[in-house]
């Protein structure tokens, strides 16, 4: 719109060397549209190794992986309900709800740990399409229905939970192997997490589904228009929300080997940041899962980081923040220069 | 025949709109009453005000911001880090007067940078107030290594103790930001500006108003009831904590929006804040006095805003069905 009004106000020549300009400009911005999240990631690699030689080391950036894979679990949800515009602030407590019905049931042996497992996950993605009939039937605002559905499903789950004295250790060595085995080095969870990355990697980008997801983020109206049924589409991204942050519970509660009332309770920011640091924007249209995991992987290096460097974990939430905003800043002020 | 079936369904949704949270807040203290005989006592009524008294002060600056087409979700964190400091500054420099400047200062000076970051750098207001809301409670928990930090003052006891005309301190901090909060919002240019920039920012911007320094008044006039609301919580506790006020922004919001005013701005008042509001504290303090575990009163907390919201958006939408057909006529006529 900016560039159309400027035009014809300029001579030929004028003219030519804005758009040269442009052109360049353009392409550092495409650069950095394409692989600004993993250049962030190599360049606070470099640093963060320069100023702390223990970072670089095997051992750490295999712990950081682990740290870092509930929360990119859980994202992978996350990053299709922002794609669409949405946001599910909820996470957190579904995760909690999947590990104490998964744990209930398979404590007081109501059924064996698979059908168990099968259980939690349908439980949260119950929560999901709740979630979602809500936002899109009733037209109110994902934020202000999640925020409800946090608080209201955090209660059920500690209810469940309030059943077993409100604590039940994790006993089942299934669940257990998966802290702790590994696969050719790989933690378990590690690898629990990049299947399930390449699984959603292969549906939004191969399968018609996932062609349809970034036509509604796109531009809803269009996709209407062309009979993508977006009401459905738009609650599907929850309820695959809801899985995936049933998933990120289970195995968050294997890594603690216990559930607890607390656990997973600023969760839903962590996965919110790996998200828009993965360069979706809250308002919609964008969001890949390769970037929501590299996401993901930064704020994980981050709070690494802080932790070597003996930065008390009272202020980790500060910094986890910051980056939000640092995050949004970044993003306004590259479309800023796009547009004029 | 359809036309009285039309205005019919127009008068039941006026009505819904008008009166359908306050027969929800008699159900509630008719239920309340039924389960504790104690609850029903001016006692009580008191101290309900008294226990939401942050809430109910900060609701008026979240009705501003609502009405703008603003989201501020960063209230609750900001109550917590502005007490934080208060406490700290008053247990090193043992100065009152001191103390609560510097936790004005400090709601100031966010507001201020939450301010600049949306209304200059059109940042949506969620993002950088979500934001604030994880950051301002990471600082007030990494300030005071995530403990309370209790103190004695004579000002404390001056807010608990007295009373003026028979009513609290607290109370009459109530009344006040309401009493001022109304006539800002009804009689002065902010006021008007308010609703002009939640109805149609552009159309607003380019009849000559500098909507960008409107919107930082906006935020600015919050912070100083966030402000107020942070007395009052330290009142209450005797004490700066990192943890206090947890899911106030939630309730504040929840409080403006079953009050009924619109969720994207434009439309509001400050009686339906009212009611929204008591309908929140009484629930609140209704279930905590029937003596029930955290999990089930968050669970029944959640339950019963979600039915609450249901039920404005359903009266919402019968008005609208009920609507178009008024609207369409007049663009006809016209």
């Amino acid at each position: 719109m900016n560039n159309l009004a400027q035009m014809p106000t300029g001579t030929p020549a004028q003219k030519e060397t804005t758009s040269n300009r442009l052109n360049t400009g353009e392409v550092v911005s495409e650069l950095f549209s394409q692989y600004g999240t993993l250049i962030i990631v190599i360049v606070l690699a470099i640093f963060f190794g320069a100023t702390a030689p223990r970072f670089l080391l095997a051992q750490n950036i295999i712990n950081i992986f682990k740290q870092v894979s509930v929360v990119a679990i859980m994202a992978i949800g996350m990053t299709m309900v922002i794609l669409l515009g949405g946001i599910d602030l909820s996470v957190g407590s579904v995760a909690l709800l999947a590990g104490a019905t998964t744990m209930y049931m398979i404590n007081h042996e109501v059924m064996g740990t698979g059908a168990a497992i099968l259980v939690g996950l349908f439980v949260s993605g119950l929560v999901g399409l709740v979630n979602g009939i809500m936002v899109e039937k009733f037209k109110i605002s994902p934020l202000i229905i999640t925020l409800g559905t946090m608080i209201a499903i955090r209660g059920l789950a500690q209810s469940v939970l309030w059943l077993d004295n409100s604590w039940a250790w994790v006993k089942d060595p299934f669940l257990l192997s998966i802290a702790n085995k590994s696969l050719f080095f790989i933690p378990m969870v590690v690898v629990i997490m990049l299947v399930l990355y390449v699984i959603f990697y292969i549906i939004l980008s191969q399968t018609g589904f996932g062609r349809s997801l970034y036509a509604i983020g796109g531009n809803q109206r269009a996709a209407h228009l062309c009979g993508i049924p977006v009401e459905r589409m738009k609650i599907i991204s929850y309820i695959l929300c809801g899985v995936t942050a049933g998933l990120g519970g289970l195995v968050l509660i294997s890594r603690l080997s216990a559930v607890s009332p607390a656990v997973g309770a600023d969760i839903h920011f962590d996965a919110i940041t790996a998200v828009v640091l993965g360069g979706a924007s809250l308002s919609g249209g964008s969001g890949k899962l390769e970037k929501t995991l590299l996401g993901a992987i930064i704020v994980g290096m981050i709070l690494n980081y802080l932790t070597i460097k003996g930065i008390p974990g009272t202020l980790q939430s500060a910094v986890n923040g910051f980056i939000i905003l640092v995050a949004a800043v970044l993003d306004r002020l590259s479309k800023m220069k796009t547009a004029g | 025949m359809p036309s009285s079936k039309k205005n019919s369904r127009l008068m039941l949704g006026n009505f819904l709109q008008t009166y359908g949270l306050l027969l929800m807040v008699v159900l509630l203290v008719v239920i309340f009453t039924f389960l504790n005989q104690r609850f029903l006592t001016p006692e009580n009524f008191k101290n309900i005000l008294e226990q939401n008294g942050a809430l109910a002060i900060i609701a008026v600056g979240v009705t501003f911001s609502i009405i703008s087409g603003n989201f501020d979700l960063s209230t609750g964190a900001v109550v917590a880090l502005a007490g934080v400091v208060l406490a700290l500054v008053f247990t090193q420099t043992n100065n009152m007067v001191l103390a609560i400047l510097a936790a004005l200062g400090t709601t100031i000076l966010i507001a201020l940078f939450n301010g600049v970051l949306i209304a200059y750098l059109k940042i949506n207001s969620m993002i950088v107030t979500l934001a604030c809301m994880i950051w301002a409670r990471g600082v007030a928990l990494g300030l005071t290594n995530a403990d309370s930090i209790p103190f004695q003052s004579p000002f404390i006891n001056f807010m608990n103790k007295s009373s003026f005309l028979g009513i609290s301190p607290i109370i009459w901090l109530i009344i006040v930001s309401y009493l001022v909060g109304w006539f800002i919002l009804s009689r002065t240019r902010l006021g008007r500006y308010t609703y002009a920039l939640g109805g149609d920012i552009e159309a607003t911007k380019q009849a000559g108003v500098n909507t960008s320094l409107y919107t930082i008044f906006i935020f600015l006039l919050s912070a100083v009831l966030v402000w107020v609301g942070t007395i009052v919580t330290i009142t209450r506790l005797s004490a700066g904590a990192p943890n206090a006020v947890y899911g106030l922004e939630f309730d504040a919001i929840v409080a403006v929006i079953i009050g009924g005013s619109a969720m994207n701005g434009g439309e509001g008042n400050l009686r339906k804040t009212l009611i929204g509001m008591l309908f929140i504290a009484i629930l609140n303090n209704g279930l905590s006095t029937l003596g029930m575990r955290d999990s089930s009163f968050y669970l029944y907390k959640g339950c019963i805003i979600l039915v609450a919201l249901f039920f404005e958006v359903i009266s919402r939408q019968i008005l609208k069905k009920a609507n178009p057909a008024v609207v369409l006529d007049n663009s006809s006529a016209g």
